[in-house]
């Protein structure tokens, strides 16, 4: 019999001779396999419990750094625009402004952008191409920040500066009411290039979202619209989006929660300037950017409180956003991805 | 209405949704196009300008002073120390975390608590991790410090860990499972002998990959001419 424990794969030799050795070293060796066996459970709960702990450990260090600002701005913090390290006179108004408009309009050209992605590989792309379209999509979600914060300020923004801007400018900037956003000197950096750079880096989520949920619609339904007569475009947009309609919205909540928080892809190409201003063109803030940029210049105590207290903010969006996104994706039954 | 009254119009109802399909169509080409070429924009930007720079000195001399010529030894020395400990320090914490999810709480409320909460950290901002990692480890010790950088790290890259070892045993079938309990293994050597052994390979494959992807993106990046180095050298976690 031992050399059949021996044989097994997995070895579970200590527990097969336990078997077969006399009754008084049995009880002992089977005591000892129990407090370990418990050993291990109790080590995998706490492994387990410590995701939520920390989570609640950010959240008290945020409050407790935030204190001092919270108590002196209170409410007012949320509309005041000054940021005047000087006087120890913060509101947070510019950088959340900034952090709102830049990811709706990442959201706002990400989404429509990722969902033909999704149309695309699922519907039009050759099945050969299809893995590795789909992998290179996938791809530009791996690229770390920096280098799209990096390739955005050295590459896109003096492209940005030379051609898109200028020419914004003398086309829409002439329209009478609309044009307001778009008026202003070619910075290259603003809003809207940091609004696009993050279009970019949320496209990704997007697409994989919405492409594993169109996979999932029942081909007998796709068959049955293409029986009927229907248009490629047709079966998408009647038959296979409103099937899917609470997965991709989930999907799209997911890469809106990216795009508020995104730091150094922003920071390099906002622009950096405490103030909200019309036009698009003009360099803004958001809650990271500030922080990350002025983190490690806080004199004051109440400069570093006021960052902090941006950053309980931005993570209370973040939240907000996320639980969202989490039962609108347990409703629809999806996979989560991250 | 006539036949041919009717047909016609059904025609022209006809090409008009053709016409839809095939312009709608065309956008999401367009799309597709557009992601693809902003792939392969920054991939080789990265590549011909990373690549440029990249002498011997990048690995064998430290950053210098603006302006004269060095290499970007201690950034990297520093990128890998801070990897090395982070993943030391968050891996096995996210393993075990991960099997406690997989294998003995299941279908608990608890377990239904963690799996959101990780959630929240996969995707929360990581400037926000770097705010709670100041305040623990580097305003009451004074000064910044490579262990608070690397604790921060392992913060980030924790719920990645847990969510890719839940779901790699998850993989595993149960009869395995039952097998070993079969042949009077205890649970714990069940999960350490068949489970863990059984997802090994993906386990590893996935952080490595990550891994790498990390560290040879940014040292490309290093490698860009004229590039000052401090900008990768701050205690906040880039990634």
């Amino acid at each position: 019999m031992a050399d059949i424990a021996d044989a097994s794969p997995i070895q579970p030799a200590h527990a097969m001779r336990v078997a077969f050795a006399a009754p008084a070293d049995r009880s002992g060796a089977l005591a000892r396999l129990r407090f370990a066996d418990a050993l291990f459970e109790r080590a995998t709960f706490g492994a387990a419990a410590l995701v939520p702990l920390v989570m609640s450990g950010i959240l008290v260090a945020l409050v407790v750094g935030a204190w001092p600002a919270l108590a002196k701005f209170g409410a007012g913090f949320l509309f005041n625009q000054v940021w005047n390290p000087v006087t120890d006179n913060f509101g947070g108004a510019a950088a959340i402004w900034g952090t709102i408009v830049t990811a709706a309009l990442a959201m706002a050209l990400a989404g429509p952008i990722g969902l033909g992605i999704a149309i695309f590989l699922t519907e039009l792309c050759p099945y050969s191409l299809r893995r590795p379209i789909g992998t290179a999509i996938e791809l530009l979600a791996g690229i770390p920040s920096i280098i799209y914060g990096i390739w955005g300020l050295f590459v896109l923004v003096p492209l940005v500066q030379a051609y898109v801007q200028p020419a914004l400018i003398a086309t829409l900037g002439r329209v009478p009411l609309a044009g307001a956003l778009f008026a202003g000197p070619p910075y290259g950096i603003g809003v809207l290039s940091a609004a696009f750079v993050l279009a970019i880096m949320v496209l990704p989520f997007v697409a994989a979202v919405a492409r594993d949920v169109f996979e999932a619609a029942p081909p007998l339904l796709k068959e049955a619209a293409y029986g009927i007569g229907c248009t490629r475009w047709e079966v998408m947009y009647r038959v296979v989006l409103p099937f899917s309609r609470v997965g991709v919205a989930g999907g799209m909540i997911l890469g809106l929660g990216r795009a508020l928080g995104e730091t150094m892809a922003v920071t390099f190409v906002i622009g950096n300037a405490h103030r909200i201003s019309a036009s698009l063109l003009a360099p803004g803030t958001s809650i990271s950017a500030t922080i990350a940029n002025e983190f490690t210049e806080a004199t004051t105590d109440m400069y570093r409180a006021a960052l902090f207290e941006l950053g309980l903010i931005l993570f209370a969006i973040t939240f907000v956003a996320l639980a969202a996104a989490r039962w609108m994706l347990s409703r629809a039954g999806g996979r989560v991805r991250a | 209405m006539t036949d041919a009254v009717a047909s016609a119009a059904a025609a022209g109802l006809r090409a008009g949704r053709r016409r839809l399909d095939a312009a709608m169509m065309g956008l999401c080409w367009a799309s597709a196009a557009f992601g693809l070429a902003f792939l392969a924009w920054i991939l080789g930007t990265l590549l011909w300008k990373g690549l440029a720079g990249l002498t011997p000195a990048v690995f064998t001399q430290p950053t210098p002073a603006p302006g004269s010529v060095g290499g970007l030894l201690n950034a990297i020395m520093g990128s890998l120390f801070l990897s090395f400990v982070a993943v030391g320090i968050g891996a096995p914490v996210g393993v075990l975390a991960g099997t406690w999810l997989s294998e003995y709480g299941r279908h608990s409320r608890f377990a239904v608590v963690v799996r959101f909460v990780n959630d929240v950290m996969l995707s929360a901002p990581s400037i926000v991790i770097g705010l709670f990692v100041y305040d623990l480890l580097v305003a009451p010790i004074g000064h910044f410090s490579a262990a608070a950088g690397a604790v921060a790290l392992a913060l980030i890259v924790l719920p990645v860990i847990v969510r890719s070892t839940e779901n790699m045993l998850d993989l595993v079938p149960d009869t395995l499972r039952e097998a070993g309990a079969a042949m009077g293994m205890p649970r714990s050597r069940v999960i350490r002998g068949v489970c863990w052994r059984a997802a090994r390979a993906g386990l590893v494959t996935g952080a490595l990959l990550a891994f790498l992807a990390w560290i040879l993106g940014t040292l490309l990046w290093k490698g860009l001419a004229g590039l000052t180095p401090a900008v990768f050298t701050q205690p906040t976690p880039a990634p």
